[in-house]
């Protein structure tokens, strides 16, 4: 135990002289290719819907400034109509609902149901119901608390989006600028909810740099001898025990990252 | 509603059924430019260097360049009758119609061999539009108000990195709409929709500063779905929508040209249907009530309204009342009439106040001619009743007429009246003086909408009250010792009728 915290007081000094040798969060981000937005479970664009327009009005205006507080962006009904303003009305009467929507758009849909928000993904264009969780007037206050809620039910704090060079770029659900741990969840890139029976850890991680709501991670230490970080998966912050979970007798090594081509 | 359609769509769970979809690169999008009809409008060397230079100035101005938003790679000019031999590959197709009293802008794509109407202008212009339209100012608002009609929108090319961006623009352009999105966009064919895949939404800042190169406009990232790549090219568009400003262009582009005025569908048929010539045949009986011969008596009449062409304006009626006979008093009475109308119409627009209510005024002068027989029982000195003869062949008559017209979409109603007097000495020929007053109401109605040519049903109805007086020396001379020297009488007909309009 001693040898293990001592090589981790060692790699984090490490990181700070590498720190400035780091990409920027934004610039790796502006590199990713097309492929990162195959990743089935990347949760990007959700939006809110409920029977009632009124009530779906005061969805869009709660959740105007959700997109600025995290990576998850909140789509409100001015953008995914756009088709129905691109197309003349006499076209589009005819035609059927779901053609009407930009199908590659929305990943996850949040359906108001008063008590209760069901959440609905969008796997390949179709539509799957992830289930249903309680919905309390302080979590519908504003998009914070909204993001709370969400962060709350759906278990994780940010998601892989890309890998290379021992370092991971993720995506942060709430936007941080501490440079905290995280644990990269084991076999999470196909899971859109992470539960606590799932949270079995892969790696450990250290924030390098962050620019809103992206992060350069590096890891610290992995599990096995060669650790594959597939895009998509989830990783849990701020949690003291993180490395707990990962701390076996065999696994006090540092890997070099890969990530495996979609 | 709207909302409702959608959570229940989302609670249906989908699939997005596999579509045969094109995908409209922002990259090689080429269009032609042609003039329909091209070969009787270009008649002289002087028109043909009109049309290449309206056509490449607009050509260039859709282009893809640093200060107007073009979504053109290419364009070509069609100078000849036929198309292209490479129309086959060009995706859109721009073309110009001159119709006689406006004219037609048309863009078009293609898909799978079709051409698919995108978007049409019709806008009537006072002047020339060949010399009005090619006007490098004209032609700069033109091409805005087409690439913001159009579901690609103009190419935006991403070089932005950080929170805002700049668009740089010709300064004398209207600003760039407050909000805009930005995307990638697919049609499919076989629902005839346009599919935006959204990237990002961009929001206007406050200021804007003025750069060599043109007017930089200052946007911020509000939104961003998924990432843009640096140097690549995009559509972007009015969050708005399509056609959301062409007030704002067309009072521009009135700015430069005299009478410019973009016409909407209605505005359109209206046009068109004033334009239109109008040839009828219709029928009414008379709805007088009372004893007289008069009330048996029916009208046939033949109508000819030109509004476009050389002799746009002209007017030609016949109305025939044939011969009615009635008994009365155990007398035979008899009344027959034709009259023979020829005018020319004066057209005016109202102010746009009166939109509601009337679409057009006309001014008609008339000369006619009004041929009269009629044999009536009348009255003697010891109240017997002998049959008296009033006829009158080829009377002169001057009229002037005023028409109130309203249009609407498949109705078009014209609500008339007219006086011709007795007092201008031009009208006493024969020796018979016309006095009329009337007053009327005519309905078409679409039946049929062919492509050169339309058949309307037509509805009329008219009140007349006719008088018509003889000079007394001609009285003096009549063998009869009964005459009648004043013959007043009314004339009220309801009927049908049937047009052609082309």
């Amino acid at each position: 135990m001693v040898r293990l915290l001592f090589i981790l007081a060692l790699l984090g000094l490490m990181r700070q002289a590498r720190a400035d040798d780091i990409a920027d969060p934004m610039t790796w981000w502006n590199q990713l290719s097309e492929s990162v937005w195959q990743q089935p479970t990347l949760l990007r664009n959700i939006t809110i819907r409920t029977g009632n327009a009124t009530k779906a009005r005061r969805w869009d205006k709660t959740m105007a400034d959700f997109s600025g507080l995290g990576f998850v962006q909140y789509v409100p009904i001015e953008d995914m109509d756009f088709m129905r303003r691109l197309n003349p009305k006499e076209d589009l009467s005819e035609l059927p609902n779901d053609l009407l929507l930009d199908p590659d758009l929305l990943q996850m849909v949040l359906v108001d149901r008063g008590t209760k928000m069901s959440v609905l993904s969008n796997t390949s264009k179709h539509y799957k119901s992830l289930g249903s969780w309680p919905l309390s007037a302080q979590d519908r206050k504003n998009s914070s608390t909204m993001l709370t809620w969400m962060s709350r039910n759906l278990g994780y704090d940010a998601v892989v989006l890309d890998a290379r060079d021992g370092l991971i770029l993720a995506g942060l659900l709430k936007n941080t600028s501490e440079l905290g741990q995280g644990l990269l969840v084991k076999q999470s890139a196909k899971r859109w909810v992470i539960k606590e029976s799932n949270t079995r850890g892969e790696a450990l991680l250290q924030m390098l740099k962050t620019n809103g709501s992206l992060a350069v991670f590096e890891v610290l230490l992995a599990k096995g001898k060669t650790l594959e970080v597939e895009k998509g998966s989830k990783i849990l912050l701020g949690q003291n025990n993180n490395w707990m979970k990962i701390m076996q007798p065999d696994a006090a090594s540092k890997t070099k990252t890969t990530s495996p081509e979609p | 509603m709207r909302c409702l359609w959608l959570i229940l769509l989302f609670i249906a769970l989908p699939g997005h059924a596999a579509e045969d979809v094109l995908t409209l690169d922002a990259i090689t999008q080429k269009a032609y430019i042609r003039l329909q009809n091209a070969d009787k409008i270009l008649s002289g060397e002087t028109s043909q260097a009109q049309w290449l230079r309206l056509c490449q100035g607009l050509g260039q101005n859709l282009l893809v360049n640093n200060s107007s938003p073009g979504f053109l790679a290419e364009y070509i000019c069609q100078r000849d009758i036929q198309e292209p031999e490479t129309a086959e590959d060009v995706p859109w197709r721009i073309t110009f119609t001159a119709r006689p009293k406006f004219i037609d802008i048309d863009i078009q794509f293609q898909a799978k061999g079709r051409w698919i109407p995108v978007q049409t202008f019709s806008f009537h212009l006072d002047g020339e539009f060949l010399e009005d339209l090619q006007k490098a100012s004209v032609l700069r608002f033109l091409s805005r108000l087409i690439v913001e009609s159009l579901p690609t929108g103009w190419v935006y090319t991403h070089t932005a990195v950080g929170k805002n961006l700049e668009l740089i623009m010709h300064p004398d352009m209207p600003l760039l709409p407050e909000e805009l999105l930005i995307y990638e966009l697919n049609y499919m064919p076989a629902k005839n929709l346009w599919m935006p895949k959204l990237k990002a939404r961009l929001g206007r800042k406050q200021q804007f500063r003025n750069l060599e190169q043109g007017r930089a406009e200052s946007f911020e990232w509000k939104r961003t779905y998924s990432p843009l790549r640096e140097g690549e090219r995009y559509w972007i568009q009015n969050s708005k929508g399509r056609n959301q400003r062409q007030a704002e262009y067309e009072k521009k582009i009135n700015g430069e040209t005299q009478g410019f005025s973009l016409l909407n569908l209605l505005d359109r048929m209206l046009f068109e249907s004033f334009s239109s010539n109008y040839a009828g045949l219709r029928y009414g009986h008379s709805f007088v009530q009372g004893e007289s011969v008069i009330t048996e008596t029916s009208l046939l009449s033949l109508l000819l309204e030109m509004r476009s062409g050389p002799l746009a304006g002209l007017r030609l009626y016949y109305d025939l009342t044939p011969r009615a006979e009635k008994e009365h008093n155990g007398l035979v009475e008899f009344f027959e009439m034709s009259r023979t109308s020829l005018g020319w119409s004066w057209e005016f627009t109202p102010p746009d106040a009166w939109d509601g209510l009337i679409s057009r005024i006309d001014v008609q002068p008339k000369i006619g001619l009004l041929s009269f027989q009629s044999e009536l029982a009348v009255q003697d000195s010891v109240g017997e009743y002998q049959l008296t003869a009033f006829e009158a062949r080829r009377v002169l008559n001057l009229n002037v007429e005023l028409g109130l017209e309203k249009e609407s979409l498949w109705l078009r109603n014209r609500l008339w009246a007219s006086y011709s007097s007795a007092k201008a000495s031009i009208v006493k020929s024969n020796g018979v003086s016309v006095t009329s007053a009337r007053i009327g109401v005519d309905a078409y109605i679409d039946l049929m909408k062919e492509r050169n040519w339309d058949l309307k049903a037509l509805a009329f109805g008219y009140a007349e009250r006719l008088s018509l007086e003889r000079d007394p020396k001609s009285i003096a001379a009549a063998d009869s010792d009964l005459a009648i020297r004043q013959f007043g009488f009314n004339l009220l007909y309801v009927g049908g009728g049937i047009t052609v309009s082309w």
